[in-house]
């Protein structure tokens, strides 16, 4: 591993760790438990495309760890676990297939992995399945905050073409 | 090669799209589903706490050994959370609940609140 690539890394581990960070301040206005807009995947799908599959599983990870234990949530890590993992498994399978305006397909479908994920582990966790009445809420959230997310990356990855370009 | 790619995107649009049919449909069953109760099932930990009814006001207090936090109180008929100590707060922002369907939810203190009907209640109680 080079350098470049190691600072790379490095830095956008940062970058999600403070998205993340900072998502889970902000209110959202309807009490469903396990939907936000999920920022830090920008940075998710941006490693897995421009860095490789290994690389944003690493930066995931590290995320999940650090971020929950600064976020004082040590509990809501095995529930970022189970969907973020889920989440870059859908990613990584679909990336050879997708082209790069098809990431927001890539984002919707790896946010439905996200929660559903999530909601396997609530479940798991709880120890009860009445939770799978938010299924559906669940399936429109990730459809919604995924194509969001998804397009976010698409014009990410525009600007640092133009910004590589320059420099 | 764009014509595949534009062949592809239209088929995980229409996968997307017949499911998000299928959750909106969802929704609406479990709308005309949802149906008034009279018990509530909390579970913490993954274990049932216990089974108690909604027409006698109670407060029950929640404290874990990893510092979860968390107040439930039923009254007048509904159940609500009135405190917690998770970040999110979404399980104390849940509207008062006196239906059944969707319960309320800390998942960071693992506790979920559930409004059933109790048909051995009734019997019980030789209402009928």
């Amino acid at each position: 591993m080079n350098v470049r690539k190691l600072t790379t890394m490095a830095m956008l581990t940062a970058i999600s760790m403070i998205v993340f960070l900072i998502e889970a301040q902000i209110p959202l206005p309807f009490a469903v438990p396990g939907v936000k807009l999920g920022i830090a995947n920008v940075i998710t799908l941006y490693a897995i495309w421009t860095l490789g599959r290994r690389e944003a599983l690493a930066i995931l990870l590290i995320r999940v760890f650090l971020g929950n234990i600064i976020a004082g949530n040590v509990m809501a890590m095995a529930y970022s676990l189970a969907g973020g993992l889920l989440c870059w498994v859908i990613m990584s399978l679909l990336k050879p297939v997708m082209g790069r305006n098809q990431i927001w397909l890539m984002s919707i479908l790896g946010a439905l992995g996200h929660n559903a994920g999530q909601l396997g582990m609530a479940i798991l966790i709880s120890g009860t399945t009445t939770m799978i009445w938010y299924a559906p809420v669940l399936i429109v959230a990730a459809v919604v905050t995924g194509a969001f997310t998804g397009y976010l990356t698409q014009i990410l990855l525009g600007h640092m073409d133009k910004l590589k370009k320059a420099v | 090669m764009e014509s595949k790619s534009a062949k592809s995107t239209k088929f995980w649009v229409i996968l997307i799209g017949i499911l998000l049919v299928a959750a909106v449909a969802g929704m609406l069953v479990i709308q005309s589903l949802r149906e008034e109760g009279a018990q509530v099932v909390i579970t913490w930990n993954g274990e049932v706490d216990g089974t108690y009814s909604l027409a006698e006001d109670r407060t029950f207090v929640f404290e874990g050994e990893k510092g979860g936090y968390n107040v439930v109180t039923i009254e007048d008929g509904y159940v609500f959370m009135a405190e917690a100590n998770c970040p999110d707060q979404i399980c104390v922002k849940h509207k008062p609940l006196n239906e059944t369907a969707d319960p309320i939810v800390c998942l960071p203190n693992s506790l979920v609140v559930e409004v059933i009907t109790d048909e051995t209640e009734n019997q019980l109680d030789g209402v009928s």
